[in-house]
């Protein structure tokens, strides 16, 4: 299907155009406008594909015509294409709220790494290369390092920019090497090849196990490298230093978009390698067991730790990343309890984090603006009546206990799940870090009730619809999926497709290599 | 280890995994910020000549012979032998892949450094 593997790449040749653009227009409005046109675009075409996945499976696109296992292939299951498009909404409601927060010199070049940032997180999402998807992270990467120095006046933003690009360079770098071992192991770098080769030695080329020997001890090796990666992404404890430098540097909308767009790719490389690469019956076996459960504990300290940092926060940025890091943590927990539903809870946690930090972020975006950092400073909101009741359904939503939000349905779902496989002591760790997570959300509200010292006086306050609207429709989006989720049937099914798209690796091999 | 094509390939892979811990020591402890950056193209350099070395073949000759065809083979025996007998030229081409994305992330770490330095007048970073 061709508009699955047309989407990075127009999304990365719109953003590329800007620069040369930029010799010709000057005006910034022309380039809000531009970005917001290009970012639409990019979220009708992940609707497509989306659509497309609910219609016929697993869909792929081979660039260049050839035959899998050579060339790329971009291959989109349910799991990438309900991302994807999660991804796609919250850039472009982030490119919408930056025509209006964002006011520097070098405009245009915010778009252009707006837009490859959008570019390399879908084409990580729907990418069926192992290789491709190193490179889409690095273009993902680079952008973010970029973004995050974006205001390069302010020394706190440039330091935070080289701690994290140092970082995630070494990250990248290994899971470079995860796709080198890979490739000496099996001889392919096509991830449904990999897929069929590790459960099915009968599938091995003369290529295959033949640089390394050993394919079982190669793969864990590989899927180790990958998973350093993976837990630094997602900013799952130990790898969790990096977002609360990096994250409250960047401009507001960015950090919005952190979760969605950059957090969200570690959960995904996790599920996508040990479900659909290594699933049950692989040639990793029991050491899949053992993987999963060490990510597990990962993840059960990772919500703990964000969610005990989060309570004493006085920045209100650094508030949200804190809470980020206990939600993807709660995530990641879901997603290796090895099962269908623990995939499909981790998806919908994924789902419901994203878009009420983004929304978090841009509602607290015009108190920053206003006031400036300090938690005291959302007190501002109370002058919009949309932008304070936004605020609290992002609490409430994260909080998870109103089951009109999909944050309640999302935990109720990660509670049953593990329940499912027996671990009890995770849903007391979920049960725990709601509670204590809870504690500062209760304590920002109570700053909401509270009165600021007066605004500073600032030409963008004069017109606050963009964010108003903004954050609008990203509280509609919230709202709409809690109640959707249960009262309507078809979103319900498509949830919980995802997870079984996770667990089918056949139909994924099926769609690639099944000519 | 009699066979000395074995010996040296094991010193090559050994003295990568070596490099590679030296390199990592140096980001991670190293406070000034170019040194920072030297080890850290040492380390994405190491990792791309272990990708090299997984490319290459045991032949009977002295050496494998570069994956470079100047002319197609009428015998498909011909091919068959050259298959057996050349380096596996795919991880070259990921290597020249990660090598230009390398550029673009050290030019812009070099920038960043830079800024750095304008802000603090100093490159360490504690």
């Amino acid at each position: 299907m061709l508009v699955a593997g047309l989407l990075p790449l127009f999304l990365m040749g719109a953003a590329f155009t800007i620069p040369a653009l930029s010799l010709v227009v000057k005006s910034p409005r022309f380039y809000r406008v531009y970005a917001t046109a290009v970012s639409l675009v990019g979220l009708a075409m992940a609707l497509a594909v989306f659509l497309e996945t609910r219609e016929r499976g697993v869909v792929a696109y081979r660039f260049g015509g050839f035959r899998p296992p050579l060339g790329i292939v971009y291959t989109v299951d349910a799991l990438g294409a309900t991302l994807g498009l999660l991804s796609a909404f919250v850039l472009t409601m982030s490119v919408v709220y930056s025509t209006w927060m964002v006011r520097s010199r070098g405009e245009y070049l915010y778009y252009t790494l707006m837009l490859s940032l959008g570019a390399g997180s879908l084409g990580c999402l729907y990418t069926g290369d192992v290789f491709n998807l190193f490179v889409m992270l690095e273009v993902l990467s680079l952008s973010a390092y970029a973004l995050v120095s974006f205001y390069r006046d302010n020394p706190r933003a440039v330091e935070a920019s080289i701690r994290y690009a140092f970082v995630g360079m070494v990250a990248t770098s290994l899971y470079l090497l995860a796709s080198f071992v890979l490739y000496g192991s099996y001889g392919t770098l096509n991830m449904a090849d990999i897929a069929l080769k590790a459960r099915n030695p009968a599938a091995w080329t003369p290529y295959s196990g033949w640089v390394f020997g050993d394919v079982v001890l190669s793969s864990a090796i590989a899927i180790a490298l990958s998973a350093w990666t993976f837990t630094f992404k997602a900013a799952v404890f130990p790898n969790h230093f990096w977002l609360p430098d990096a994250n409250p540097e960047a401009p507001t909308p960015v950090s919005a978009l952190f979760v969605a767009v950059i957090d969200l790719i570690g959960a995904y490389g996790v599920i996508r390698f040990l479900y659909t690469l290594f699933g049950e019956g692989s040639a990793v076996g029991v050491l899949r067991h053992d993987i999963l459960l060490v990510l597990h504990v990962l993840g059960a300290l990772s919500a703990l730790v964000g969610a005990m940092l989060l309570v004493v926060q006085t920045d209100v940025k650094k508030f949200i990343a804190y809470s980020t890091i206990s939600h993807m943590g709660l995530a990641f927990m879901a997603a290796t309890t090895g099962t269908e539903s623990g995939v499909s809870a981790a998806t919908l946690q994924l789902i419901s984090n994203s878009l009420s930090e983004a929304l978090l972020f841009y509602a607290a975006g015009v108190a920053i603006v206003a006031v400036g950092r300090s938690v005291e400073g959302v007190g501002f909101l109370r002058r919009s009546k949309v932008a304070s009741a936004a605020f609290v359904v992002g609490l409430l939503n994260l909080f998870g206990v109103v089951p009109v939000f999909v944050g309640f349905w999302s935990k109720l779902f990660m509670f049953m799940a593990f329940l499912e496989v027996g671990y009890l002591a995770s849903a007391v760790v979920l049960m725990a870090s709601t509670g204590i997570s809870g504690v500062g959300y209760v304590k920002l509200i109570n700053y909401l009730a509270r009165s600021t010292p007066g605004p500073r006086e600032d030409p963008r306050l004069r017109s606050t619809l963009v964010p108003v609207l903004v954050v609008a429709l990203t509280t509609l989006a919230l709202v709409a999926l809690g109640i959707a989720v249960v009262a309507v049937p078809e979103v319900g099914r498509a949830i919980r497709e995802v997870g079984a798209s996770a667990m089918d690796y056949a139909s994924y091999v099926k769609a690639v290599i099944g000519w | 280890m009699s066979d000395p094509t074995t010996f040296l390939f094991a010193v090559v892979v050994l003295s990568l995994v070596a490099n590679t811990g030296i390199s990592l020591y140096g980001v991670f402890t190293r406070p000034s910020l170019v040194k920072k950056f030297i080890s850290l193209t040492i380390f994405s350099d190491t990792l791309n000549s272990f990708a090299i070395a997984i490319g290459f073949r045991r032949v009977v000759g002295p050496y494998p012979s570069a994956a470079v065809l100047s002319s197609v083979p009428e015998d498909p025996d011909e091919l068959l032998a050259f298959a057996g007998s050349a380096v596996d030229p795919l991880p070259q081409a990921l290597v020249l892949t990660a090598i230009v994305i390398g550029l673009a992330v050290y030019m812009f770490l070099a920038g960043l450094i830079m800024l750095y330095h304008r802000h603090y007048r100093t490159t360490r970073m504690v």
